[in-house]
């Protein structure tokens, strides 16, 4: 029971040192909740269209927010975090003359583009056999 | 001149804690700091052309002086100019005549073959085409790795890989270069093909290089001068000679015996280092070698005798200890 103790107690203390870390990804968590709390506000305000909501629809709305999701969440806060941060890549960034976060983005759009696709695949396997030609 | 430190410092605040889960959870309201002083008060000024050697043990204040140098740290005290540039400022217009290459560090993918790495930097430092061509094709015809551009990086050995990076620093053709141990773990015919390579850009692109490294066969190959550092503080500034000159204080004889001679006798002589019938190495003081080496031969049975200067390994060590400044 004593080792369980030890590994937990020094996880523990590996996640205080990084606090800073936990919270960004508190935060990311905490983002998406607010995003749905703002939808459902804003439908729960007019019960008039909440009312006539059919499962298809709702179905449709959590695909399109998937595909919304895949092409705009970004989560490159690890990789600036770990590699670039603490294992010393920023270093290779900073001797080039580019900049640095134009550098982040154009390397983020190639994995938007593609995870969008696969957003879009599962949107048309999803949708198109329930519709009749 | 290319590169001018003047009364550079770099100081850096260190988190303590102590061991242990309470001591964590008390540094997130406390937490002791200490301050670290890289580099303590060092100027130093290095011409176009010139290859340095800047060598020092681990924690001298070396990467931290490159890192100023480079503009990836700015200095707590002091004032350095490269190429007429302030590093820290991060000019495009220095940071495309300047070049860091650290041996443990790398900016190649992993993935990919080297070349997209180079075309990468190709296009970041606007390269035309013929140039990017010409130079690509010399650099990897020195390097001998024109068949391996195309290999995946993680397919390489360590060795191709560093001699990947070298042409991925250097396909800009910098004016500056910044090496911080390029030979760390490689062995010893790679190590050389390295040195053979720095040379070479140096004599023909006129670069100035400053280079640190812990294999001494580096800096004796390649440099003229020296910087040791220790401690944050320059303890030398000069040629290799000159160091040896100033600071062995012994010679070593080395010589071949026609016939056994006893150790106590060789003794008489000067230290006996070692001796392993019919080779024995006899210390002895600088200032006197060549009254021993005349004794030797004329009161032992010798068959070939050599004035050697001690290893430079020694000889820096004994700067180290002995701090002398």
């Amino acid at each position: 029971m004593r080792r369980y103790l030890t590994v937990f107690l020094l996880y523990a203390q590996h996640a205080l040192e990084y606090k800073a870390r936990s919270f960004v990804w508190f935060f990311v968590i905490f983002m998406d909740a607010m995003i749905y709390l703002l939808f459902w506000r804003g439908a729960l305000s007019n019960p008039s269209t909440t009312g006539v909501w059919t499962f298809s629809e709702a179905v449709s709305y959590y695909l399109l927010l998937l595909i919304a999701g895949s092409f705009l969440q970004v989560h490159i806060e690890e990789e600036v975090a770990f590699e670039d941060i603490q294992y010393g890549r920023l270093s290779q960034y900073l001797l080039r003359p580019f900049s640095y976060y134009k550098f982040k983005f154009f390397q983020e759009l190639p994995w938007r583009i593609i995870q969008g696709g696969f957003g879009l695949l599962s949107l048309s396997t999803t949708w198109l056999p329930s519709l009749s030609f | 001149m290319v590169i001018s430190v003047s009364h550079l410092s770099k100081h850096y605040q260190v988190h303590k804690k102590e061991p242990g889960f309470l001591a964590s959870v008390e540094s997130l309201f406390r937490r002791k700091t200490e301050t670290i002083t890289a580099v303590d008060d060092i100027s130093f000024d290095i011409a176009q052309g010139e290859l340095v050697g800047f060598i020092g043990p681990n924690g001298a204040g070396k990467t931290t002086t490159l890192k100023c140098l480079s503009g990836l740290l700015y200095p707590s005290a002091g004032n350095v100019s490269v190429l007429g540039f302030t590093p820290f400022e991060r000019n495009h217009a220095f940071l495309s005549r300047i070049a860091l290459v650290m041996g443990q560090k790398n900016q190649l993918w992993w993935d990919l073959p080297a070349q997209e790495t180079f075309l990468l930097n190709k296009e970041i430092y606007g390269i035309s085409d013929i140039d990017y061509q010409k130079h690509l094709s010399d650099l990897s015809d020195l390097l001998e790795v024109k068949e391996m551009m195309k290999v995946p990086v993680r397919k390489l050995s360590l060795g191709e890989r560093m001699k990947m990076e070298l042409i991925a620093a250097l396909i800009h053709k910098p004016e500056v270069l910044f090496l911080d141990e390029p030979t760390i773990g490689l062995d010893v015919v790679m190590q050389k093909k390295m040195r053979d390579f720095i040379a070479t850009y140096n004599r023909l692109h006129h670069a100035t290089i400053l280079l640190t490294s812990h294999y001494m066969e580096d800096v004796r190959q390649l440099a003229r001068r020296i910087i040791i550092i220790d401690h944050g503080k320059i303890m030398y500034d000069g040629t290799l000679d000159r160091l040896i000159a100033r600071y062995a204080k012994h010679k070593l004889l080395s010589v071949v015996l026609d016939s056994y001679v006893p150790p106590e006798k060789l003794g008489t002589i000067g230290e006996l280092i070692t001796y392993d019938f019919p080779k024995a190495v006899i210390k002895v003081k600088r200032n006197a070698s060549n009254l021993a080496a005349a004794e030797l031969l004329r009161d032992f049975p010798v068959d070939d005798l050599n004035i050697e200067e001690p290893d430079i390994e020694d000889v820096i060590r004994d700067v180290f200890t002995s701090k002398v400044s």
